[in-house]
C-alpha cells in the first residue's frame, strides 16, 4: 500500500481549495494525453493512451458468437445479450499497490465491472446494425482487453477513452452467409483486408467516464487526478457521458466519506460539460488521423 | 422420412416459441402498467428483524415482500496483520443461495456479479462506520440472499446497516438506501425482479446517511438525460428517508424489547436468589 | 500449394530474410519512470516490455543472508496472439517455464552476492507475440537490468535456431516455429564466453547439430553487438543530459 504523510495531504488540499494544483493545473483542467491507434496487429482494433505516466493499452477482438436455443433458460439469454466482454489486466509493475495478488484481482474485477456497466446498455452500440450476422443466431462479440502498463492516477477515465478510440479503430471482416439445405449455416469470410466493415460510425453514442474526486472541502472537486491526489480523496464519483451529453452511468467508489446531494448535482453538471468537450476533441483528432 | 419428421418438429417448436415470446411480451407490458396495484412511488411491505443469528455479533433479517436477505456482522475482532494498525479493516461479502432465483444460476463459488455487488455495498457502508475507533481489528459482514425478487441491493444495504447497529459498532449514522428503475417516461421505486429485468431501462441506486445528509453510494447504469437523473436521484433520496424512518423505528423497538428481556431475566434471577 | 515452403529456391524465408539473418531489433531503454529499470524490446513483431524493481527488501522474508534472490513474473496480454486466450495466473505452464529460465539465467550472471538479504523483481509483459518469446524475453531482461544499474558479470544474449529442410536458420518467427523442426534456444555470456542455457526440442541430425549451434552462437554475438551499441548510446545520452543539468 502506498501511503502519504499528513503534511502532504495538507499541501494538496490547500492547493485544491485555492484552485491551483501541484502541477500548475486548475481544478477542471485535464492533463495532455496522446492516443495511438492500430498498434496491435493481432487485434481487430487497438489503442494506446498516455496521460502523463498513466499508460493503458486496449485491444478489441471480434469473435463470432452463436446463440443456441436459449428460450428455456432466461439466464443464458441474458448472457447471450452481452455483446461486449471486458477484461482489465493491471501489470504488477504498474503500481506498488498491485504487488499483492488478491488486491490486484479485486481491482481488475472492479474496473472491468464498471466498464461493463457503462457499455453493456443496448443504446451504446446499435447491435442490429453493426454486430449482427444472422439475426437471432449469429452475432459479433467484441472482447475488449485492457491492459494497464503504468499508472499515475485517473485509470478509469484513461481506460474508457482508450476503449472508445480502440472501437473507432476496429474493423470487422465482411461475412457471406451460406445456408445449406438442412438449414446449416456456414460462413465465408472475405480475405481481402480492404473489404471490411469499420465501426467508426457505430461509436457515436459510446460514452466515456469522467471521474470527479472530492478533496478537501465538500464543494471542491477535481478531474484527472494524479496518483498523489488519489491518496487523499474523500470520495469519488465516476460518471459516464456520451456525445449527446446523456448520463450513461454513475458510480460512487473508493471513498470513505459521503457527498451532499447538492455537490452531486454540481458534479454531474461539470462532468457533463467536460465529457462532451473531451469527446468532441477526441473525435476531431481521430477523424484527422485515421 | 426421419428428416421430414425432424423438420416438422422444428417448425412446431418454432411456432411454440413464437407464441411464448408473444405471451412474455404481453405479460411485461401488463406488469409495466399495473405494477401489482402499486403506484410508481409506493414501496412494498418491509419486514425487519434484528438479532436472529446467535453466533454473530449482530444480525438482521429483511423481507421486502418476496425478496429475503439475511445479514450477519462478525467483529470487531482481532486481526494479526500489521496493515490494520490504524483503523479496522472492513470486509463485505454477498452471496446468493443456489435456490435464490429461478432464472439466474448460482453455485458455491463467488462469481463476478457477487464480487461487484459486495464492493458496492462495502462502499455504501464504509463511510458510516467509525473504523478509526477499532484499530487492529477486522469487521466482517456476510450477506446471504435467500430469495431474489428485485431490489436486493437495497435490502442488503439496509440489513447490513441494521446488523452493524445491532452489533453495537460505532457509526455516524445508519445507511438507508433506495433504488428505482427508469423507463422511458416513468420512474418506478422499489422495483421487483421483473421490473428490474425489463429491456431498455435504467437502474439507479442511492444510499444515504439521512442525519448527516450525505450520499454514500450512487450507482446508475444505462443512459438518461441530466434532468431525469436529477429527478430520479431526488426521488430516491426521499425514498431513503422513508426507509430510514422504518429502520429507526425498528431499531428502537428491538432495543426496547432487549431491555425488557433483560429486566425480565434480572427479575427471574433475583427470584432465584431469594 | 500443398505444403508451405519455408525457404524459397532463392534462399529467402517466409518473411524475406536469409537463413542467417535475425529480425529487426527496436530497443528503448528507461521507458518507465516508476521502475528502477525498464526496457521495451521489439524483435520483428514480437514486442516485450520488461520492468525491474530492486534490489529491494524482500517482502515475504524469504531472503538469503549472503545473496540476492532474483524473481521473475511473466505474463502475456490476452491480445498478444492471434487467438484470444484468457490466461490464468499460476496455471500457465509456458509462463512458469520462461520464469524459471530467466530466473536461472540471471541468478548466475548478476553479482547476487553484492546485494545480500534483498530481492530483484523482473516483470516481463508480452504485448505481442510472434515467435522467439524466450530469447526475446531474456534479451529484454538484460537491458532492463542494465538500466536499473544492477551489477552484472556480462550481458546475457539469447537466440533461437532451427534446422528447416536441412538448412540451419536463425531467429524463427511464429510460422517457422510451427514447422515442427527442432528449436534450439541458446543463451550465452558473449564476453566471458560461457553458455548460460541450451535447450532443444525435437531432434536434429548429429552432423547438422554443430552447424546449428554455430549459427546460434553467431546470432547471439550479433544481438550482443546491437544491444551493447544501444546501451552505450543510451548511457552517453544520460551522461550528456547530466552534464547539461550541471552546467545550467
Amino acid at each position: 500500500m502506498q501511503k502519504i504523510s499528513n503534511t502532504e495531504i495538507y499541501f494538496i488540499e490547500n492547493g485544491i481549495n485555492s484552485n491551483l494544483r501541484a502541477d500548475g493545473r486548475s481544478r477542471n483542467d485535464y492533463r495532455h494525453f496522446s492516443l495511438e491507434t492500430g498498434e496491435i496487429i493481432h487485434a481487430s482494433g487497438s489503442a494506446r493512451l498516455k496521460i502523463s505516466d498513466t499508460e493503458v493499452l486496449v485491444g478489441v477482438k471480434a469473435e463470432i458468437k452463436e446463440i443456441k436455443n436459449a428460450q428455456s433458460n432466461n439466464d443464458k439469454q441474458q448472457e447471450d445479450l452481452k455483446r461486449f466482454i471486458f477484461t482489465v489486466d493491471c501489470c504488477q509493475s504498474a503500481s506498488s499497490e498491485f504487488t499483492e495478488q488478491k488486491r490486484l484481482d479485486q481491482y481488475n474485477i472492479e474496473l472491468a465491472k464498471q466498464l461493463e456497466r457503462l457499455y453493456s446498455h443496448p443504446s451504446v452500440v446499435d447491435v442490429d446494425k453493426y454486430l449482427t450476422i444472422v439475426p437471432g443466431k449469429f452475432y459479433w462479440n467484441l472482447c475488449i482487453d485492457a491492459m494497464v502498463l503504468d499508472s499515475d492516477g485517473n485509470l478509469l477515465d484513461a481506460l474508457s477513452i482508450a476503449i472508445r478510440a480502440a472501437l473507432y479503430n476496429t474493423v470487422l471482416p465482411k461475412i457471406k452467409v451460406i445456408t445449406s439445405e438442412y438449414q446449416e449455416i456456414t460462413f465465408e469470410v472475405s480475405e481481402d483486408p480492404e473489404d471490411v466493415i469499420s465501426l467508426k460510425d457505430a461509436i457515436e453514442n459510446v460514452p466515456i467516464f469522467i471521474t470527479l474526486n472530492q478533496i478537501g472541502s465538500q464543494s471542491s472537486f477535481i478531474i484527472d487526478s494524479t496518483l498523489q491526489e488519489e491518496l487523499c480523496i474523500n470520495s469519488k464519483l465516476c460518471i459516464g457521458i456520451n456525445q449527446k451529453s446523456m448520463i450513461c452511468s454513475i458510480q460512487k467508489s473508493s471513498g470513505m466519506e459521503g457527498l451532499e446531494p447538492q455537490t452531486i448535482i454540481q458534479m454531474i453538471k461539470s462532468a457533463k460539460q467536460i465529457g462532451v468537450q473531451i469527446i468532441s476533441t477526441m473525435d476531431k483528432a481521430l477523424k484527422l488521423n485515421p | 422420412m426421419r428428416g421430414s419428421f425432424r423438420l416438422f418438429y422444428i417448425q412446431k417448436k418454432k411456432e411454440q416459441q413464437k407464441n411464448e415470446q408473444n405471451e412474455n411480451k404481453n405479460n411485461n407490458n401488463s406488469i409495466d402498467i399495473q405494477r401489482n396495484n402499486r403506484s410508481d412511488e409506493q414501496f412494498r411491505q418491509i419486514f425487519l428483524k434484528s438479532g436472529i443469528v446467535s453466533q454473530a455479533s449482530g444480525s438482521c433479517y429483511i423481507e421486502i415482500e418476496k425478496t429475503k436477505v439475511l445479514c450477519s456482522v462478525h467483529g470487531p475482532r482481532a486481526s494479526h496483520k500489521t496493515e490494520e494498525f490504524v483503523a479496522a479493516k472492513f470486509n463485505c461479502e454477498l452471496k446468493y443461495t443456489t435456490f435464490s432465483s429461478s432464472v439466474d444460476k448460482y453455485d458455491y463459488t463467488e462469481n463476478n456479479k457477487e464480487k461487484d455487488q459486495s464492493l458496492i455495498i462495502r462502499e455504501a457502508l464504509i463511510g458510516s462506520v467509525r473504523l478509526e475507533k477499532y484499530p487492529k481489528t477486522v469487521i466482517d459482514i456476510y450477506i446471504l440472499v435467500l430469495n431474489d425478487d428485485g431490489n436486493v441491493m437495497v435490502a442488503s444495504i439496509t440489513a447490513a446497516s441494521m446488523a452493524l447497529a445491532d452489533a453495537g459498532v460505532e457509526m455516524y449514522d445508519m445507511v438507508a438506501s433506495c433504488s428505482s428503475v427508469c423507463t422511458k417516461d416513468r420512474i418506478l421505486l422499489d422495483p421487483s425482479y421483473q421490473e428490474e429485468s425489463l429491456p431498455n431501462t435504467t437502474n439507479i441506486l442511492v444510499a444515504k446517511m439521512p442525519a448527516l445528509n450525505q450520499v454514500t453510494q450512487l450507482v446508475q447504469s444505462g443512459d438518461l438525460s441530466y434532468n431525469t437523473v436529477i429527478e430520479a436521484v431526488d426521488l430516491n433520496i426521499d425514498g431513503c428517508d422513508k426507509i430510514y424512518s422504518i429502520m429507526k423505528q425498528n431499531l428502537i423497538d428491538s432495543l426496547e424489547k432487549q431491555l425488557k428481556d433483560k429486566d425480565n431475566n434480572n427479575n427471574n434471577n433475583n427470584m432465584d436468589i431469594k | 500449394m500443398s505444403k508451405l515452403s519455408y525457404i524459397s529456391p532463392d534462399g529467402l524465408r517466409v518473411d524475406g530474410r536469409r537463413s542467417n539473418e535475425i529480425r529487426r531489433l527496436n530497443i528503448k531503454m528507461g521507458v518507465s519512470n516508476r521502475a528502477d529499470g525498464s526496457a521495451y524490446y521489439e524483435q520483428g513483431n514480437t514486442k516485450i516490455l520488461v520492468t525491474v524493481y530492486g534490489p529491494r527488501e524482500s517482502v515475504n522474508s524469504k531472503s538469503l543472508y549472503d545473496r540476492a534472490v532474483v524473481k521473475c513474473e511473466f505474463s502475456m496480454s490476452s491480445f498478444s496472439t492471434t487467438e484470444r486466450k484468457q490466461r490464468q495466473k499460476g496455471t500457465d505452464r509456458q509462463a512458469t517455464e520462461i520464469q524459471n529460465l530467466i530466473k536461472q539465467a540471471f541468478e548466475s550472471t548478476v553479482h547476487v552476492q553484492l546485494y545480500p538479504r534483498s530481492q530483484i523483481d523482473i516483470f516481463v509483459q508480452v504485448l505481442q507475440s510472434d515467435g522467439g518469446l524466450k530469447s526475446a524475453s531474456i534479451n529484454a531482461c538484460t537491458l532492463a537490468l542494465i538500466d536499473a544499474g544492477i551489477s552484472m558479470k556480462d550481458f546475457v544474449c539469447a537466440c533461437n535456431t532451427s534446422c528447416i529442410d536441412g538448412i540451419p536458420v536463425l531467429d524463427l518467427n511464429n510460422i517457422e516455429e510451427r514447422s515442427g523442426g527442432p528449436d534450439l534456444l541458446l543463451s550465452i555470456n558473449p564476453q566471458l564466453g560461457g553458455v548460460i542455457s541450451l535447450n532443444m526440442d525435437s531432434k536434429v541430425q548429429q552432423d547438422l547439430f554443430e552447424s546449428v549451434l554455430d549459427l546460434g552462437v553467431k546470432g547471439c554475438q550479433k544481438i550482443f553487438t546491437i544491444l551493447s551499441d544501444q546501451v552505450k548510446r543510451y548511457s552517453t545520452e544520460l551522461m550528456s543530459n547530466q552534464q547539461q543539468l550541471q552546467q545550467s
